[in-house]
């Protein structure tokens, strides 16, 4: 008996700090949360998913079905244009491979001058001219997946051909630089560049334009973009290409021997975008070729020897149709979510200590760079935190609508951290913040567009060096860069000496995609006289009436756990903050710190948003969103004011407040009061005879809790 | 017999908590160094990379 005891002792010993080891050793973002992790949860650690961004290249792949031959030939396409080719389903990726050149010498098969592998097979090369390099089509890669691969290039670095490493060796490791390339060596990583050669855009970008369009490089290839320039300025009202200039851009860009593709972009508008050449080249299926990278507009750098391509597009594109998703999809996405968050926290604790090492070592333009990181992380965290609680909840009435917003939105959090990578590779002196930062006004084909990206980079600013321009006559906009971790918007409106000030907080900032968004709860405006004319000045040119409130937001400030309980506002937050933690916006800070950032002045806000919407068709539909507590219940309890308003007299208030023609007639204090010849509406009348008086007060209380969550947000 | 057992109940402890602390603190490894600052920088965005690769499944999967 005793030797047992002893034994199984013996092996606790052992087996204790090994089971701890385990614990902290597992990987970082695999932790599945408090619902544990789906199977499908992203792991942010391990390679497998590195490469998934080259699986999704098909998605909006294209093809060319035109059947014009000629390689120089910029004669229209006889076949496969017009109406049927723009409407066609993107395919996958059976276009014709780009026309072989001079280079004879490859061990592959290859086609005749004028045709194109598709396949196995030589067909005649779509009449588009691909100018992209002298280099022929690479070889396919025929490595196995779980071995590197080392590109062979030619004289002319050109690939043509491929070594395998060993079995297991996974990421392919980068250890020949091709000819006309460099190696930059960073304060963190190295960066590739390569010599300015001509890529062969030259010729595609010459014919874009001329059609109208503009050629973005982008993470799936060149291709042109008719967006939507011009369209509405900057407070003016959305205007979408009409469905007659969509099948003009598809036109041109057929007849250029492009394929069309119809896409949704940031505004919620309709474009065309022209891929020509299937979009891949002479770069398909490689992953260290830094020529490729940089024709996809990314930044090459190597981290430990292994080859990263760090792409960023500001283009937002999203499919027209949309697939259809289960409600069980949705939750497993927003479990996803849920992993990449836990990581984003870890990636803001190094970047903390990042700051904190250079702060101690008085590296302050070093620190500076990290809390720029910091801050940008902590915005991205938090609108992902919002889109996974909107997920979580609307999970079975989601619309259309949602799921652009949810998709754009996820699409600028990619691009941000792309954009983190290579500004903290660099030592904060990226050269995507130096393209952004040192482009001449004059350069910029519409400014209200570039306004919009330079908003979302507001942190390369400052009050010194900012970024402005005028949207209208009269009207000036710049920015200003950062103050306390918010974008510092001045804009001197027309009639006006001075300016009116907005401070945008990053999650508002990052994700700017219209100026309804200044009349969000959550961003602070001075001063006040200014704000109320500038709102007023806002919504009358925002004619769409763009909701400010953005998805997963209020989801967020109330989620199903603090309603399951009837916990509303601080209260509400309090459990959350207890059980999840503090929001990614609060780091940092203790729970009282991070609740008067979030629900900082309450009454103020109420009040402004009192003056400013007295006239808006919306707060009269949204009653239950803007409802008060009546005057008279001023520094009561909504316990205290039921009791007070208990004979009845708070269902005289209800109707007040909730009544159409009494809205406009604020009083001396802020309140609004029935007119005189008000009569209630049909749907409210119930409320004069009341079977039972409990029900609306207890309704106001949750309205009045409800309302400070939702205004007060930070 | 008893203290034997009593004295391995302790060593147990002892050596528990003693790795529970290397752990904690190797998760609070703070940058100490310029190689911790450039190791810690490569790590995050390597990170940041596969992450960001996440995203773009995500949003394929919502679309």
């Amino acid at each position: 008996m005793h030797k047992r005891i002893f034994a199984l002792f013996v092996l606790m010993l052992f087996l204790a700090p090994s089971a701890v080891f385990a614990q902290e050793s597992a990987p970082d973002s695999s932790g599945g949360g408090d619902g544990g992790s789906a199977p499908e949860s992203g792991s942010s650690d391990g390679g497998g998913t590195s490469d998934s961004g080259s699986s999704t290249i098909s998605d909006s792949g294209s093809s060319t079905d035109s059947g014009g031959t000629g390689e120089g030939g910029s004669v229209p396409s006889s076949g496969g244009g017009g109406e049927d080719g723009f409407e066609s389903e993107p395919r996958d990726s059976d276009a014709p491979q780009p026309p072989t050149t001079t280079q004879e010498s490859f061990e592959q098969k290859t086609c005749p001058k004028d045709m194109c592998m598709n396949g196995e097979e030589c067909v005649p090369c779509p009449n588009f001219e691909d100018t992209r390099t002298s280099c022929p089509s690479a070889p396919p890669n025929k490595c196995a997946p779980d071995q590197s691969v080392k590109a062979i290039f030619d004289n002319n670095g050109c690939v043509i051909d491929h070594e395998c490493g060993p079995s297991g060796s996974g990421r392919p490791r980068f250890d020949s630089v091709p000819p006309g390339c460099h190696v930059e060596k960073g304060e963190f990583g190295d960066f590739v560049k390569c010599d300015q050669r001509d890529d062969g855009f030259g010729d595609m970008e010459r014919r874009c334009k001329e059609d109208g369009g503009k050629l973005h490089k982008t993470e799936k290839g060149p291709e042109c973009l008719f967006d939507n320039r011009g369209q509405g300025g900057f407070f003016g009202q959305i205007s979408c290409p009409s469905e007659e200039n969509l099948r003009e851009h598809a036109d041109k860009c057929v007849n250029g021997g492009g394929n069309p593709e119809k896409f949704i972009d940031r505004s919620g508008c309709k474009i065309v975008s022209c891929v020509f050449g299937g979009g891949q080249g002479n770069f398909e299926g490689m992953s260290d070729d830094p020529r490729e990278c940089e024709s996809r507009g990314g930044d090459f750098v190597l981290i430990k020897g292994e080859p990263r391509c760090f792409t960023g597009d500001n283009n937002v594109k999203i499919k027209e149709k949309l697939d259809e998703i289960e409600p069980t999809d949705l939750l497993k996405i927003a479990l996803r979510l849920e992993n990449i968050l836990k990581s984003l926290e870890e990636i803001g604790d190094s970047f903390e200590d990042l700051k904190k090492f250079y702060e101690k070592r008085g590296d302050t333009e070093k620190a500076a760079s990290f809390d720029r990181a910091l801050t940008k992380i902590d915005g991205a965290a938090a609108r992902l935190d919002e889109i996974k609680f909107g997920l979580a909840e609307k999970v079975g009435d989601i619309t259309e609508e949602d799921r652009y917003q949810v998709i754009r939105d996820i699409k600028d959090i990619k691009n941000i951290m792309q954009d983190i990578a290579v500004d903290i590779l660099t030592g904060g002196k990226s050269s995507r913040s130096e393209r952004r930062g040192s482009q001449p006004e004059g350069e910029f084909e519409d400014e209200g567009i570039d306004f919009m990206n330079a908003i979302r980079q507001c942190e390369d600013y400052s009050e010194e060096e900012p970024y402005s321009f005028s949207p209208d006559k009269e009207v000036n906009v710049e920015l200003r860069g950062l103050r306390d971790g918010k974008c510092v918007m001045a804009i001197t409106p027309p009639e006006f000496v001075g300016t009116v000030e907005f401070l945008l907080p990053p999650k508002t900032y990052q994700f700017f995609d219209g100026p309804h968004l200044l009349l969000s709860p959550d961003v602070d405006c001075s001063p006040e006289e200014a704000c109320t004319m500038m709102r007023r000045f806002i919504e009358s040119e925002d004619k769409g009436r763009r909701p400010t409130e953005r998805f997963g937001e209020k989801e967020r400030m109330e989620p199903k756990e603090c309603k399951d309980v009837g916990a509303t506002g601080e209260k509400c937050f309090d459990l959350m903050f207890i059980k999840l933690g503090p929001p990614p916006e609060c780091r940092g800070l203790s729970l009282q710190e991070c609740k008067e950032k979030t629900f900082r002045n309450p009454e103020e806000r109420r009040g402004e948003f009192r003056d400013d919407f007295e006239d808006r068709d919306e707060f009269r539909q949204e009653p239950r969103n803007e409802f008060r507590m009546p005057p008279e219940c001023e520094g009561l309890s909504p316990e205290e004011c039921k009791n007070k308003f208990g004979d009845g007299e708070f269902r005289q208030e209800f109707r007040q407040d909730f009544g159409e023609g009494g809205f406009r007639e604020p009083t001396s204090t802020g309140e609004f009061r029935l007119s005189e010849d008000f009569i209630p509406p049909e749907d409210l009348r119930f409320f004069e005879e009341p079977t039972q008086p409990a029900e609306p007060v207890q309704e106001q209380q949750s309205q009045e809790t409800s309302t400070q969550s939702t205004e007060g947000t930070a | 017999m008893k203290k034997i057992i009593v004295t391995f109940i302790l060593l147990a402890l002892v050596v528990s908590v003693v790795a529970g602390c290397q752990a904690i603190d190797e998760k609070n490894k703070k940058v100490d160094s310029q190689e911790d600052a450039k190791e810690t920088v490569e790590d995050v965005s390597v990170n940041l990379d596969d992450l960001s690769r996440d995203l773009d499944s995500v949003s394929e999967d919502l679309g």
